[in-house]
């Protein structure tokens, strides 16, 4: 059983492990940017240095999802901020970039990202940066 | 028969009286025990305190503060009491149960409002200050609605304005019998002087002058229309000087307020010009403050929702729609300021925040972008300066803020200031971008980047301030290159 389990846990974290390193964070001309699957993503620093967060392989039918920390902003509320890229899984276009998370200490009340889909399409509204925005999923 | 016949005259004065009403707004009333009366319409804090008064105590209303969400300011001249002739303000808020003072008309009975409670003020204010301006019209206080000027005044009136040494203001003539003068004089002091005066419309003159202005303007646009409302009932005066005589400056179009259109480089709002001197002295910042006033009554306006708070992305919008880029600087920077520095009140910190959105206008555009950001782009980069964040009132209160406000006041001094402001150290002062409060800790803040700089030859100002219940030194502390990278926001056209 013991062994069992073992062998669970370690085949678990070797996905995992590999399902990270398909995903690097480099600086490229004071830029930080990402790669994934060989294309180069640039990123939106809020504050501070970006960390590479996630992949969410097929968040819908024929996107990908890379989560990202993009920094912490403000000068007496911080928030740090967690974007999203969504990128077509066929061409590997990034298909925008939407603030995904927003935290915050004593943060009630602080507005979220609001992110839906269906079928054909992925909405996203945020109060924040004001975005109301719906991306079609490929075909 | 008779009857019918009294009961229209009746109507006809009582609606006639009560379009007027706040013509008649005169005095006010202190009703509770102890009233706080203050040296601005700032009504938070105790720095502008004059003294209490007693109840029963009467004043004289002077004029108003309309900028507050919740209420008025209303200006007051003490006439009763031990405080007589003192000057102040109190607050009049719109709440009836939350009132400290009766509002008394001119028989100095309490007063009965007619309309909605802003709508109200906003007229009566309007012709408080015409009234304070005017001078030849000893008569208009005591009796608003008939008033007969010695036939000597008006002709003289008349005559100045036919040399154009007087000027029309047609933006605030509303076709009334009365036509609102321009007039520059010269005080006792040998101080020139600009006032409004009010001269009973001559028919006669006015056309004259049209056709003058058609003849100088031929070819041009400049010619004055009377208003349709302009009727029979003026009566017509023979012309004394002969037309050829008659000099006439080309009299403006009245600017139209419905639907403004976009404002483009070189229009300017009121009170604004005074942004375009080089350099700006320190008499010019009364016209300063008074043009930052126009400035946020300009993108506020019409962009309340039904609680009446103002809708963000709207007057986000407007700010770019509405305002010059000189303005959108000016606003952005003494704006921010007065938001983001807020309590701490200190000149030395409002110039080092102004430094620090100069310095990311530069670092953004550094990497060529196209349009170029600029002061308005930085401030409202989302959750940059939290003060514009969505969750918090403070770009609501800044917009509110009266100009009386002494933190207002002192965010446009800095303004002025800023230019020739010295920052140390030099060598590092360019790669300061981010700041913060201390009460809050954000992640980037590491000491080897944080830089103890001077403003004028002094660090910025500690207070002690209550925060979360608990008492903390605050100040803003700056910090040299730290990442971030600029994106533009969703509001710029």
């Amino acid at each position: 059983m013991k062994k069992l389990i073992l062998t669970v846990m370690i085949t678990f974290a070797s996905f995992n492990l590999f399902a990270t390193e398909k995903v690097r964070l480099e600086n490229q001309n004071d830029m930080p940017v990402l790669i994934y699957k060989n294309k180069t993503y640039e990123l939106q620093v809020s504050g501070g240095k970006p960390e590479f967060r996630k992949v969410i392989e097929n968040f819908k039918k024929g996107v990908d999802l890379i989560i990202y920390y993009s920094g912490t902003a403000g000068t007496f509320q911080p928030v740090e901020v967690v974007r999203a890229i969504i990128i077509d899984r066929k061409t590997g276009e990034s298909l925008g970039d939407f603030p995904y998370e927003y935290k915050i200490d004593n943060g009630k009340g602080f507005p979220q990202p609001k992110w839906k889909s269906d079928d054909k399409k992925i909405s996203i509204e945020d109060e924040t940066f004001d975005i109301k925005k719906d991306i079609q999923l490929p075909k | 028969m008779i009857k019918l016949l009294l009961l229209t005259l009746v109507l006809f004065f009582n609606n006639a009286w009560s379009q007027d009403s706040f013509k008649r707004l005169d005095k006010l009333r202190f009703d509770n025990q102890e009233t706080m009366l203050r040296s601005s319409s700032f009504f938070a804090g105790n720095e502008n305190e004059i003294g209490l008064i007693e109840k029963g105590t009467e004043a004289r209303i002077t004029g108003f503060d309309l900028t507050k969400r919740y209420g008025i300011g209303v200006e007051v001249e003490i006439l009763s009491g031990p405080k007589k002739g003192k000057k102040g303000w109190v607050y009049y808020p719109l709440n009836p149960d939350k009132r400290d003072v009766t509002l008394l008309d001119r028989s100095g009975l309490p007063f009965q409002r007619e309309g909605e409670f802003f709508d109200f003020f906003k007229k009566a204010a309007k012709y408080k200050d015409e009234i304070k301006q005017a001078t030849h019209i000893d008569l208009i206080e005591q009796a608003p609605v008939a008033i007969e000027y010695d036939p000597k005044k008006r002709d003289y009136i008349w005559r100045q304005i036919s040399k154009g040494e007087y000027q029309i203001n047609l933006e605030k003539y509303d076709g009334g019998p009365f036509v609102p003068v321009i007039a520059d004089e010269i005080d006792e002091n040998g101080n020139k002087v600009t006032k409004t005066l009010f001269v009973r419309r001559d028919f006669n003159r006015m056309i004259n002058m049209a056709k003058q202005v058609a003849e100088v303007n031929l070819g041009q646009e400049e010619l004055f229309c009377p208003p349709d409302s302009m009727a029979a009932e003026d009566t017509l005066v023979k012309i004394e000087q002969p037309a050829e005589e008659i000099k006439v400056r080309p009299i403006p179009r009245p600017e139209r307020t419905i639907a403004p259109s976009p404002v483009i480089e070189g229009k300017w709002h009121p009170h604004c010009q005074v942004l375009a001197k080089s350099p700006q002295l320190e008499s010019d910042e009364a016209e300063m403050v008074l043009c930052l006033q126009s400035l946020k009554k300009s993108v506020t306006e019409n962009n309340l929702n039904e609680d009446r708070k103002y809708i963000r992305s709207q007057v986000f919008r407007d700010m770019y729609r509405k305002l010059n880029p000189t303005e959108q600087r000016f606003l952005a920077l003494s704006l921010t300021a007065y938001g983001e520095s807020g309590i701490l009140r200190d000149e030395r910190d409002m110039k080092m925040i102004m430094r620090v959105i100069d310095n990311r206008v530069k670092y953004a555009n550094k990497k060529g972008r196209s349009p170029k950001a600029n002061e308005l782009d930085i401030v409202l980069q989302p959750l940059q300066f939290s003060m514009y964040n969505a969750n918090q009132n403070d770009w609501r209160q800044a917009l509110e803020a009266s100009p009386h406000d002494p933190g207002i006041k002192l965010a446009v001094s800095s303004y002025r200031k800023y230019p020739n402001a010295s920052f140390e150290p030099k060598e590092k002062i360019d790669d300061i971008r981010h700041y913060h409060a201390t009460y809050v800790n954000p992640n980037w803040a590491s000491r080897s980047k944080l830089i103890p700089v001077q403003i004028d030859g002094d660090r910025t100002r500690i207070r002690r301030l209550k925060v979360r219940g608990e008492r903390v030194d605050v100040r803003h502390e700056f910090y040299q290159n730290i990442a971030w990278s600029f994106a533009p926001n969703t509001w710029r056209p």
